[in-house]
């Protein structure tokens, strides 16, 4: 954790601001090593229906039983989807097994309900905390089979709660993610159409659209008489990101181009670059269906109105969303996360510092179990310490600063007196 | 309160408090009930320590602890209360006195910005002498201030650092800075827990008013001249831009008021940056030209509007929402509306609608604030309305803070006190910023019976109703109007924290607050000079605002006072005519309603002049040399009629262009202004039309761009919630089957006197007992089918118009929906109706909502010419 570093200042400045170079200092995820303990108070978790839902709390009850014996979690809170409820259950007594392996107790809760979410981690960490005050209560999340939503809801909600919390984050990839680039490559150009077209057709792994809602977490500061600016991060479908958009203003879904600011995931490794291509081409189909920028030449990406994104490292996204909230400081702004875990998880903490911005989303009315991901891949740690001072780093981006210069800047005497 | 120096730091050890001694006086203190200073100018003065409790605890001292001293409230023989600063003793010597600190100190008695010293002496005051080996310390009498410090401030009352203040105490500090420079000396330890803002209740009442906060820099102990070395970090000026700082990030960290104000936060953050020049000669010549920047930043925050970056181009902005600048809202408005003279009477209305048609441009002009840039115009304006108009964004103000708790209706019923607060304290934030307007504006004032006493008595009012109005603003009466701004726009950021964590609530208002309120300025307004106080809630619709808490806020709007009343505008069936006690509103007798599609085709609106109007506006104020009558021209055929008949004379293979000019733009409206001017921007854009261009965009591009933005419209019918897919199924089948009747079908009349054209059947028609029930019998027959075809009224697939007479009887009557006309250009039909689709029974609107193929085939069928003869056909009527 470096979370007292901060950027150097220039040399020769008294005042000088803080950079989104804080945000560098933010730690970056770790390969999930064997030193991974069972160290915690509180283990947050969803119950979905890919492999790697459980792949975490397999390897914590495993490294438990062979390292840390005696070690166990006070309690665990799963997040039960009301999509795909048939589909989730096959994974709940493995999921159930492991966590009792791990945790002294255990609790589920509706994770589309933000709201009250969020109240059940309050109370569960405020008992949590009643043995010591003094010290922080240690919070592990595994985002894993996490939704966007619930992710921002997790996360929004800790950020919130006035206790003292140490976060650690833990993430395992798929093994391998749809659609693959051989299934792209076989049909282009009917991929390309079919994750544009509008309506609730089911597209590769999602069926059918829910009402876009503002994030009750993320309702943003909203001033009369200011454009609407939409950051976007799109998914490979583009049927929720446009009923979100059409939800916000007539404006916003009537010039997209200059309204929205798109962020296209950006893989993490070469051979996957194709993806962030393919997701600009659905894009760029789903507009000009849209109709009034179909004129010439298209649509251009360009960096005023798009950026590309790691999908991986969280940081990119943070720095991203404060960059975007402070250059269009006074819009009305709201952020449609439809990106990977980790973007949610950076959209959650920038937005920690950034009030202004809301959330909109749309959550598929259903997802497509065969077609979604396969396998266990990867798994990362990721320990952001204490979510105070993390709370705090973020939210001094953009400030000034005059504390670190030490020096004199010279009297006053160099402005003349008007009758001078 | 007051508070003790601390130091900022030197580069050796000084004489202070040890961490015991500290956490003595902080913590554990007990004092007598008086001390005697002894002074070599007055003798001996005996003074009474004020804030003891039991055996003489002082619970506040902590706060007024600092590494050398701390100070206490007293009270000297003649009753006036002083603040006695006890100091280290070894921190005095020969060379250092508190003679010498006080003789110095008095240098700056004139300035206001100074509390200094008046008396110094030395206090004998045994403590706790384990702790405290000596029992002498120096001690200085000075003025009791009332109010806290800066460092206090940005530690527990962030959210009250507002531009307004941020500027008061940058003039005043700036002030004090310089004065010390004049009198040849340095402050030497100035920092946000030196600076004291003190409340001073004696200015409350004047006309001027700048010194409502009257800051106050304490502490002089590190008062010395000006070339005399010193070992603190920063010199005076470094110290003041430091404060500059810590408010600037105060500011900039509370993001609901840096998102309020983006204006003045750059121009401060400028500001500070070009004071931290070495050279500061370089961006402030003279230095009147600080103090003129300070002037530029208080007009900032006085009237923050967003500044689009560059000029306006005519089409920018399609919605209202979009119009930042109330003077060109004003430009562009187009009163010639059909609606607009209803929605202008003082009666309650419920305006309905599509998106963009104009209900939310409409509502804005109608309020007072939106005309008071020029105050000359904005009285000629308003004195033709019979209301004060206040304008409430429900997508702005209400939205995103009320879904959240709308989620379960039990959470509402529980919060039902903490929304009609929420509510309230919106409208009162609303009411108060036109105040504020007003009261700029004396003048257009008068035209509500208000003056300056009025608006002093409303003030008081609302002091005395529990929401204070003084924090730390200067300015007279706007200042202090405004900081009431301030002050309802905290309580409603924190009343809106508390319905999403399920806290208490700031403040709980009754639920007749507003009235009451209005109903005393009504009082001091010589009734509002027979005006009333109208609030115009703009998109007061479901999906913006849920049934579940619309019926909560009913109680409020539909609560009828002489001097209060509301407008709504909505979504078609998006306002909920019930409230929380489920009685169900008359809508009739409560509200006038206005329907803005039924009203445009109406058969008596030519909207030919209003499009005109609508889009040379817009030209006018981009400084566009052009017309609409010059770029978009006229139509041929100008006659819908010609039209259905060039079209189905064109249907062979071909490029025919047809959709063109401003006729055809005109019969394209059924109230959806906002997609007339989206298809002008295409034109425009298409033609590449510039500020210069007075030439016809040629009509194959029209007549492309007309198509593209329908083809749009009818694209994106697909993405909507719900029933997207239903609905574009429905829409595209209806317009098919126009399509196809109109082309390959007979030619009907529609009277006898008529002559026989192309069938354009954009309307259906069904006649049924009380028609006004229409939903409730497609729900008898299935849910679904209620829902799905209120989804396609809502949505404006279909305008549903006022219900027809019918000779069935008394109870019958005709609905009628009209298929929307801009959607129309996509199945390449004319645009007028010429006869309409008659259903016998509820039936076959079902067969349209759920088998809309089949009943395209059928009604295609029926007018099939070979299927019957020509002596047969129908006979329709309007």
């Amino acid at each position: 954790m470096r979370l007292n570093e901060k950027t150097a200042a220039p040399r020769d400045a008294f005042v000088f601001e803080q950079g989104d170079g804080l945000v560098i200092s933010l730690p970056a995820p770790e390969k999930l090593g064997k030193s991974l303990s069972t160290h915690f108070d509180l283990f947050v978790c969803a119950l979905g229906f890919e492999e790697r839902c459980v792949a975490i709390p397999l390897t914590m009850s495993s490294q438990r039983k062979a390292y840390y014996p005696e070690l166990k979690i006070s309690i665990g809170l799963v997040g039960r989807y009301r999509t795909n409820a048939d589909d989730n259950i096959a994974n709940e007594s493995v999921l159930s097994g492991y966590l009792d392996s791990i945790c002294v107790d255990k609790q589920f809760v509706d994770a589309d309900d933000p709201e009250l979410v969020r109240t059940r981690l309050i109370e569960l960490i405020k008992n949590l905390q009643i043995a010591d005050d003094s010290v922080s209560v240690r919070v592990c999340f595994d985002i894993s089979a996490c939704s966007g939503t619930f992710i921002l809801t997790v996360v929004g909600a800790l950020l919130g709660i006035q206790i003292p919390i140490e976060l650690s984050v833990l993430y395992c990839q798929a093994g391998q993610y749809f659609p693959t680039y051989s299934q792209v490559d076989a049909d282009r150009l009917g991929m390309v159409k079919k994750g544009a077209m509008l309506g609730e057709f089911e597209c590769y792994s999602e069926q059918g659209t829910q009402e876009p809602m503002i994030h009750p977490l993320y309702s943003g500061f909203q001033h009369e008489g200011r454009p609407d600016f939409v950051i976007a991060i799109p998914s490979f479908r583009m049927n929720r990101m446009v009923r979100c958009i059409d939800a916000i203003s007539e404006q916003v879904i009537a010039a997209p181009e200059s309204n929205v600011h798109w962020v296209f995931g950006l893989p993490n490794h070469e051979q996957d670059l194709w993806r962030n291509k393919f997701q600009q081409e659905i894009l760029l189909t789903a507009l000009q269906q849209l109709g009034s920028c179909a004129i010439n030449g298209g649509v251009k990406f360009s960096h005023e109105n798009s950026s590309d994104c790691c999908v991986f490292d969280y940081r990119k996204t943070v720095k991203l969303i404060l960059r975007l909230a402070d250059q269009h400081l006074g819009k009305n702004i709201t952020c449609i996360p439809m990106g990977t875990k980790m973007q949610n998880l950076g959209v959650a903490l920038a937005l920690g510092a950034r009030s202004e911005v809301s959330v909109t989303y749309a959550r598929p009315a259903a997802f497509s179990p065969r077609t979604y991901s396969e396998g266990v891949g990867m798994m990362w740690e990721l320990s952001l310490g204490p979510i105070s001072k993390l709370s705090q780093l973020l939210s001094q981006v953009g400030t000034l600063d005059a504390t670190t210069f030490h020096g004199r800047i010279g009297s006053f005497s160099s402005v003349k007196h008007k009758s001078a | 309160m007051n508070e003790m120096t601390e130091s900022n730091g030197s580069s050796f050890a000084p004489v202070e408090f040890s961490i015991a001694q500290r956490e003595w006086i902080e913590t554990i203190n007990e004092f007598p009930e008086s001390i005697t200073l002894k002074s070599s100018h007055r003798g001996d003065l005996l003074l009474k320590i004020l804030e003891r409790e039991g055996l003489g605890h002082i619970a506040v001292l902590g706060k007024r602890t600092g590494y050398k001293g701390f100070v206490l409230k007293v009270e000297d023989p003649d009753g006036r209360i002083l603040a006695a600063k006890l100091c280290l003793k070894e921190d005095y010597d020969e060379n250092h006195t508190e003679t010498y600190e006080t003789k110095l100190a008095a240098k700056l008695e004139s300035a206001p910005q100074f509390v200094v010293p008046r008396e110094a002496g030395h206090v004998t005051l045994p403590l706790d002498d384990t702790i405290f080996p000596s029992n002498h310390w120096v001690c200085f009498l000075i003025p009791w201030i009332e109010g806290q410090t800066l460092k206090q401030l940005f530690k527990d009352d962030s959210s009250k650092v507002t531009p307004q203040l941020i500027i008061n105490v940058a003039r005043q500090l700036l002030d004090a800075v310089y004065y010390l420079r004049d009198q040849g000396l340095k402050h030497d330890d100035m920092h946000s827990g030196n600076v004291m803002l003190a409340r001073l209740p004696a200015t409350r009442f004047s006309r001027d008013g700048t010194n409502a906060v009257a800051v106050k820099i304490i502490d002089t102990g590190s008062l010395k001249p000006i070339e005399k070395p010193t070992d603190k970090i920063h010199d005076d000026r470094a110290s003041f831009l430091a404060i500059l700082v810590d408010l600037y990030n105060s500011l900039f960290t509370n993001r609901s008021l840096a998102s309020e104000y983006p204006r003045f936060v750059r121009m401060f953050r400028e500001f500070i940056m070009q004071m931290a020049e070495g050279d500061l000669s370089r961006y402030f010549p003279q230095e009147a030209d600080i103090g003129d920047r300070l002037n530029h930043l208080e007009t900032a925050c006085r009237s923050e509007i967003y500044e689009p970056a560059g000029v306006f181009n005519p089409f920018d902005a399609i919605s209202a929402e979009h119009l930042s600048s109330d003077s060109i809202l004003v430009q562009l408005f187009e009163d010639n509306l059909p609606w607009f003279t209803s929605l202008s009477v003082s009666d309650p209305n419920v305006l309905t609608g599509p998106r963009g048609c104009g209900k939310s441009m409409a509502f804005r002009y109608l309020c007072a604030r939106t005309h008071l840039l020029d105050s000359r115009i904005a009285r000629r304006t308003l004195e033709k309305f019979p209301f004060m108009g206040i304008y409430i964004s429900c997508s702005i103000e209400l939205q995103n803070n009320l879904m959240g708790v709308s989620r379960l209706d039990e959470r509402v019923r529980q919060s039902a006190n903490v929304i009609e607060t929420y509510f309230q304290l919106v409208l009162l934030k609303e009411l108060f910023r036109t105040l504020v307007s007003l009261s700029e504006n004396l003048d257009v004032a008068a035209i509500y019976g208000l003056d300056e006493a009025a608006f002093n008595q409303t003030i008081l009012f609302l002091e005395q109703r529990s929401i204070s109005s003084i924090t730390f603003s200067g300015g007279g009466l706007s200042g202090r109007l405004h900081s009431i701004v301030d002050r309802l726009e905290s309580l409603r950021y924190e009343t809106a924290r508390a319905l999403r964590v399920g806290e208490r609530a700031p403040i709980d208002l009754v639920v007749t607050y507003v009235a009451e309120v209005v109903e005393y300025i009504a009082q001091v307004s010589n009734g509002l000079n027979g005006r009333k106080i109208c609030f115009m809630l703009d998109d007061y619709t479901d999906h913006r605002i849920k049934p579940n808490v619309q019926r909560v806020l009913n109680k409020i709007i539909w609560d009828r006072r002489p001097h209060q009343t509301f407008k709504i505008s909505a979504e078609k069936y998006g306002f909920i005519s019930e409230d929380v006690d489920g009685i169900r509103l008359d809508v009739f007798r409560e509200f006038s309603p206005i329907d803005t599609g039924d009203s445009f085709l109406s058969k008596s609106h030519d909207p030919t002049e209003f499009v005109i109007s609508l889009l040379n506006r817009r030209l006018v104020a981009s400084n566009w040399t052009g017309t609409a009558q010059q770029i978009i021209g006229q139509s041929d055929p100008v006659s819908d009629q010609d039209l259905a008949i060039k079209i189905r004379q064109m249907h062979a293979p071909g490029k025919h262009f047809y959709y063109h000019g401003i006729e055809m733009l005109s019969r394209l409206l059924c109230g959806d202004v906002a997609t007339l001017i989206q298809v002008a921007r295409e034109i425009f854009k298409r033609g590449s039309v510039g500020p210069t261009s007075v030439s016809l965009v040629p009509p194959h591009i029209q007549h492309a761009a007309i198509l593209d933005v329908s083809k749009a419209l009818v694209e994106r019918i697909q993405s909507h919630y719900p029933y997207g897919l239903e609905m574009h199924k429905i829409a595209t089948e209806f317009g098919g089957m126009v399509r196809d009747i109109q082309i390959e079908g007979k030619l009907i009349s529609v009277s006898k006197k008529d002559e026989m054209k192309p069938a354009r059947l954009l309307q259906i028609e069904l006649t049924i007992e009380n028609p006004n029930t229409i939903f409730e019998q497609l729900a008898e027959i299935d849910q679904e089918y209620a829902l799905l075809a209120k989804e396609l009224v809502r949505s404006s697939i279909f305008i549903e118009r006022s219900h027809g007479g019918a000779k069935e009887g008394a109870g019958y009557g005709t609905v009628r929906w009209h298929f929307r006309r801009m959607l129309l250009p996509h199945f390449k039909t004319a645009l007028r109706r010429w006869g309409y689709v008659s259903l016998s029974k509820i039936d076959e609107l079902v067969e349209l909502l759920t088998e809309s193929a089949s009943f395209r085939n059928h009604r295609v069928a029926k007018y099939k010419p070979e299927l019957k003869s020509a002596h047969h056909q129908e006979k329709l009527e309007f």
